[in-house]
């Protein structure tokens, strides 16, 4: 696990010299990639999301592509298109941004519901078919899809069904007073992005994503993992807990978690500390709670405190 | 097979129950231990299979679901059964019975050369002789009580204290597994003891023990009662709590009998004092209760002769038949050699402690007295003579006769203070202008001691002197010395006229009373006197035999009858010489009453009406030694050690605790050694977790072992606040977070530690262990400071304003 350990420590330590302070973000976007999910991040704008999502494309040194969506967009400006050439006389495929390896889908709650469906049915297929074709994305495949909370003016927010498919949801937030003026004298001359190194290849990241399926989970860590995500369902500020499918991310995040650190195991810490991430985005508020102006943030703390952790005997006091 | 039996027992049987058992035996222990005291032929042998018996069958009512009376009717009717079968040897004669019998189906099955069948019957004739036995002298005792007559006997007294004993035990054991209510147990065990520890002054230390015993029953138990509670209502308990509790039970019930055994004013007379005055009233000093008869003697007045009531006893009575222990209660040493054996004068050895003078015709009591104290060495009462001489005797007394001034002879001075109590002048109050006239009329003194050296005074005057004196008395005298009730009848003046008619001189007359009761056989196995009776008259015409004091009454009142002043005189007479040591034991059986006669010019002569005094065998003392009498201190070392030894008890229990706390780590840390690494890993962890909540860090279920870590670092950090304190805990930090590594692993991951780890991790939980309990303590003197700190400063602000 240190090879886990040493490659993502070098990734998140090269995008941050783009991204300043923003350390646990980082992290969680590049767990994203080796636990082969996708990113949503959820922030204002201007606070660095595409910088983000290229500076890890340029670590990576994959190909990068960027859809700006809107609400005329049409599922085929994603996708792509057969297009008729008239010189060979053949319909010819002409790739849409998704085929790329690091994708960015700014803005995504503008896109029409049909557009997203799109989006989000690549993300998970990790292919596009047209006319018929298949057409395979290369991998490593993640898409960092960003969406605004504040604008709720012509948007059309991500179905439930969608939003399950992201790995974990990440906020950016705005920097620090040090960070942000670190961020004005960095950018004086050039942006930093220009001298970014790629730090790691494609075939590693591969490698990586399938050594961290043998990370190790003690039987009484799933139970914890299970008991949180059942107790999503229950609260009773809560009108639509986690799925299945959270229990999954939030075990496989763990898992990854660890294997950045280096352990071949997971810990309660690590399953503590990726809750939010994984399982936020999955949780709908019932009415009154939202009234109250409760957020999932402050659920799912009341939740950790609930549950007990495992380890060792002594809960048994 | 076995094994299963014994786990299955093992899992019925916990290690609580056992604690119980062995809390209540302890209590129950010290109730037979004060029986065997004081009641004449019991036996804890015999007694203790009894109590263990009705403990186990009570626990077994407590635990089935039978109803109180079926319980009282089944331990009624086990216990009259048993108890006699127990007392009277039937058990063990069954069982040899039931051996020979199963020897002798063998030999006849297998025809082998075994058992005769006349041996068979010759067991079950010792079963039939043993269980008549026990009948015979139980319906005897029993005829006897209803026809008006209290004889001794041994079998009977086992059998109904050994009920009693059974029923208390059986009651106690099921009261507290049934109702978890061991203090009604506890009530009537402790209320028998006192009672009898009341007629027996030694041994209150029973009743410490029973004390602790009970207070750690009764703690465990409600804990236990509380805990069941909790069980069922579902709130989880923390061992952690229980644990505390017990430690806090134990700890206070072993503080609290400390204390009790160490503060003297807590003792068994201040307990009984109360019980007495409650059962007999308040004893009035020098005022006869004339409706306490010897006649109908109870069943503890039997036993002593004496009543240790609040001091001195003011009254004695007669025919309610002595103790003849033969346990030895006094040392009697004379320092000087010149009196070895032969040399000392009988007189010598004839140790007084009261003398009575008024006569009620069941016994004797004292006119009122006052109380003078007397320094160390300061001469009670002037007491030069030429017919007497000074002896000096070193004293030692057992805790059963503590308190009483005994001397051969009156008493000249003491090596230390002592009260005498004079009586006083007829008609007249105590002061100080009629004490000369009262001088020499000496109830019995006492001393705060049980061992002291005494000068006292012994007739040496010969018999041609005594003859020379003449029957002229002061007033005093005449009045107190010379009255006889008027119940006496006519027949017993007649006959004292009678015996000393042909007497020429008062010294005569004395002698030929002396030797005319000497005629009568002595005798101990007597029923009490009928009530209605002048016991002269009785001794002297219709019984014609008893024991001294009949003797001395008879003599009393036959001297007084001719017109000699006498009185009785209560103590010790005789005892065993102890040729290796120079000594003289003096038992229990030695206990005597005699006569003193008044000659003009002379004073107080004693006198011995009693027959046979020899009868009393002084070969067969029991030894050993009551404890305080086993060495013979020096007075002023003796006097020295009756201080409390706070410092020796301090320095034991500080000793006791490094020790125990040594040994407790040491075992602790031999346990560790023993478990793999993982599991040692956790067990670290566990008590990790409790020092944290000793350093007052909260109890979060959601904590992970890393949250967990960082708080008690965090905390360690925090105490650590002078360089030095720093230097001494910072150490405590690295150690906490390898602990938790090993933790975390322990717990999550899926291979095993690597066993080598042990040796290292206990070194580091030794360390580790000592930082945190200094750590523990700064953070609870910090915590008591900032306490009185902040007190401190409210008051300085309310002074203020």
């Amino acid at each position: 696990m240190n090879k886990v350990k040493e490659l993502t420590t070098n990734l998140v330590q090269n995008i941050e010299t783009v991204i300043v302070g923003k350390r646990r973000a980082i992290q969680l976007v590049v767990l994203g990639l080796i636990c082969e999910g996708h990113v949503l991040i959820e922030d204002v704008p201007g606070v660095g999301k595409t910088m983000l999502a290229r500076s890890l494309a340029q670590s990576l040194n994959c190909s990068f592509s960027r859809i700006q969506c809107t609400p005329d967009m049409l599922p085929s400006d994603i996708t792509g298109v057969d297009i008729y050439d008239q010189t060979s006389g053949l319909f010819k495929f002409l790739p849409g941004p998704i085929l790329n390896q690091v994708v960015l889908a700014d803005e995504i709650n503008r896109a029409t519901p049909k557009t997203q469906s799109a989006l989000l049915e690549a993300m998970q297929e990790r292919q596009v078919t047209i006319s018929g074709t298949a057409h395979q994305i290369p991998k490593p495949f993640i898409l960092l899809a960003t969406q605004n909370p504040i604008e709720y003016e012509g948007t059309f927010p991500l179905p439930e069904a969608q939003l399950d498919r992201f790995m974990v949801k990440v906020k950016l937030g705005y920097p620090g007073l040090t960070e942000e003026m670190d961020v004005i004298s960095d950018q004086m001359l050039v942006h930093p992005i220009e001298s970014l190194q790629e730090v790691t290849s494609s075939d590693q990241i591969l490698e990586v994503q399938d050594r961290i399926k043998e990370v190790f989970i003690a039987e009484s860590i799933k139970k914890y993992i299970v008991e949180i995500v059942q107790e999503t369902r229950t609260a009773e500020s809560v009108y639509l807990g986690a799925s299945p499918r959270g229990s999954l991310a939030l075990a496989r995040a763990s898992q990854a978690w660890a294997a950045m650190y280096g352990r071949n195991f997971v810990i309660p810490d690590d399953v503590k500390l990726l809750t939010e991430a994984t399982l936020g985005h999955r949780i709908i508020l019932s009415s009154s709670a939202r009234l109250q102006e409760l957020r999932t943030g402050d659920l799912i703390r009341e939740i950790l405190r609930k549950i007990p952790v495992p380890g060792g005997d002594y809960h048994s006091e | 097979m076995i094994a299963t039996f014994l786990t299955s027992l093992r899992k019925k049987i916990s290690l609580s129950v056992l604690i119980y058992f062995l809390l209540i035996f302890i209590i129950l222990s010290s109730v037979l231990q004060a029986i065997e005291l004081v009641i004449r032929g019991t036996s804890v042998e015999v007694l203790r299979p009894l109590v263990i018996y009705g403990m186990i069958l009570g626990w077994l009512f407590g635990r089935s679901k039978l109803k109180k009376g079926v319980v009282f009717l089944l331990s009624s009717i086990i216990g009259i059964i048993f108890t006699p079968l127990h007392v009277g040897g039937v058990g063990s004669a069954v069982w040899n019975f039931i051996q020979a019998g199963i020897r002798f189906l063998w030999s006849s099955i297998f025809k082998t050369a075994g058992i005769d069948v006349n041996e068979l019957n010759f067991l079950g004739a010792v079963i039939q002789s043993r269980i008549m036995d026990v009948a015979g002298n139980f319906s005897n005792w029993i005829t006897n009580l209803f026809s008006g007559y209290t004889i001794y006997n041994q079998v009977s007294t086992l059998i109904l204290w050994g009920l009693l004993m059974w029923f208390l035990a059986v009651w106690f054991s099921w009261i507290t597994r049934k109702q978890y209510q061991p203090l009604w147990g506890l009530i009537p065990a402790a209320i028998l003891l006192a009672i009898l520890l009341t007629y027996t002054l030694e041994k209150r230390i029973l009743l410490v023990f029973m004390l602790g015993a009970g207070l750690i029953l009764i703690g465990l138990i409600n804990q236990e009662e509380k805990i069941l509670e909790w069980r069922r209502r579902g709130i989880s308990i923390a061992d952690r709590l229980k644990e505390k509790i017990t430690v806090t039970v134990v700890g206070l019930s072993i503080g609290i009998m400390l204390i009790a055994g160490i503060i003297p004013s807590i003792s068994i007379n201040a307990i009984s004092d109360p019980i007495e005055r409650w059962l007999y009233g308040e004893p009035e000093p020098g005022e006869f209760d004339g409706e306490f008869s010897g006649g109908e003697a109870s069943f503890n007045n039997s036993i002593y002769t004496v009543e240790r009531f609040a001091g001195l006893p003011r009254q004695k009575l007669i025919g309610t038949g002595p103790e003849l222990a033969k346990r030895v209660v006094m040392i009697v040493k004379f320092p000087n050699n010149s009196f070895v054996r032969s040399e000392i004068p009988n007189a010598g050895r004839y140790w007084r402690a009261y003398s009575y003078d008024q006569y009620t015709g069941t016994g004797w009591q004292s006119s009122p007295t006052s109380e003078v104290s007397y320094k160390p060495g300061q001469e009670i009462a002037d007491f030069q003579s030429e017919y007497f001489n000074i002896i000096t005797q070193e004293i030692r007394l057992s805790n059963a006769l503590r308190g009483t001034l005994y001397s051969a002879g009156l008493p000249v001075t003491l090596d230390q203070e002592v009260l005498v109590s004079w009586r006083l002048h007829p008609g007249g109050e105590s002061n100080e202008e009629q004490s000369a006239e009262f001088v020499n009329d000496l109830f019995a003194g006492t001393q705060d001691s049980i061992q002291y050296q005494v000068r006292s005074l012994i007739p040496t005057v010969n018999d041609e002197n005594l003859r020379l004196s003449v029957p002229e008395y002061p007033e005093w005298i005449r009045s107190r010395y010379l009255a006889l009730p008027e119940t006496v009848p006519d027949r017993v003046l007649g006959l004292a006229a009678e015996i000393v008619a042909n007497q020429p001189t008062s010294y005569d007359q004395a002698k030929a009373i002396e030797t005319f009761l000497r005629s009568y056989p002595y005798t101990l196995a007597l029923p009490a006197p009928p009530s209605d009776r002048d016991v002269a008259d009785y001794f002297l015409f219709d019984l014609q035999t008893g024991y001294c004091d009949y003797y001395a009454t008879s003599m009393v009142v036959l001297a007084r009858a001719v017109g000699l002043p006498a009185r009785v005189v209560v103590g010790y007479v005789g005892g065993q010489l102890d040729e290796e040591n120079n000594h003289y034991l003096v038992s229990e059986a030695d206990a005597h009453t005699w006569v003193e006669i008044y000659f003009s010019g002379f004073g107080w002569i004693p006198f011995e009406p009693t027959a046979a005094l020899n009868l009393i065998d002084d070969q067969e003392l029991s030894l050993p030694l009551p404890p305080e009498l086993e060495q013979l201190p020096q007075t002023a070392e003796l006097i020295e050690k009756r201080a409390i030894p706070v410092l020796e008890i301090g320095v034991g229990v500080f000793v006791l605790i490094i020790v125990g706390a040594w040994f407790s780590n040491w075992t602790d840390i031999k346990r560790l050694q023993q478990i793999n690494m993982s599991a040692l890993a956790l067990t670290l962890y566990l008590r990790l977790y409790r020092y944290g909540r000793w350093l007052g860090l909260g109890h979060q279920r959601s904590d992970t072992l890393y949250e967990f870590d960082n708080k008690i670092k965090g905390k360690i950090r925090n105490i650590a606040d002078s360089p030095w304190k720093e230097k001494q805990l910072i150490g405590a930090v690295t150690e906490i977070g390898q602990l938790t590594e090993y933790a975390v692993y322990a717990n999550f991951c899926e291979d095993s530690l690597d066993q080598k780890l042990v040796a290292n991790t206990i070194v580091l939980w030794k360390k580790l262990r000592v930082r945190l309990r200094y750590a523990i303590w700064i953070s609870f003197w910090k915590g008591f400071m900032e306490k009185v700190f902040r007190v401190n400063q409210d008051e300085n602000v309310n002074a203020n304003q």
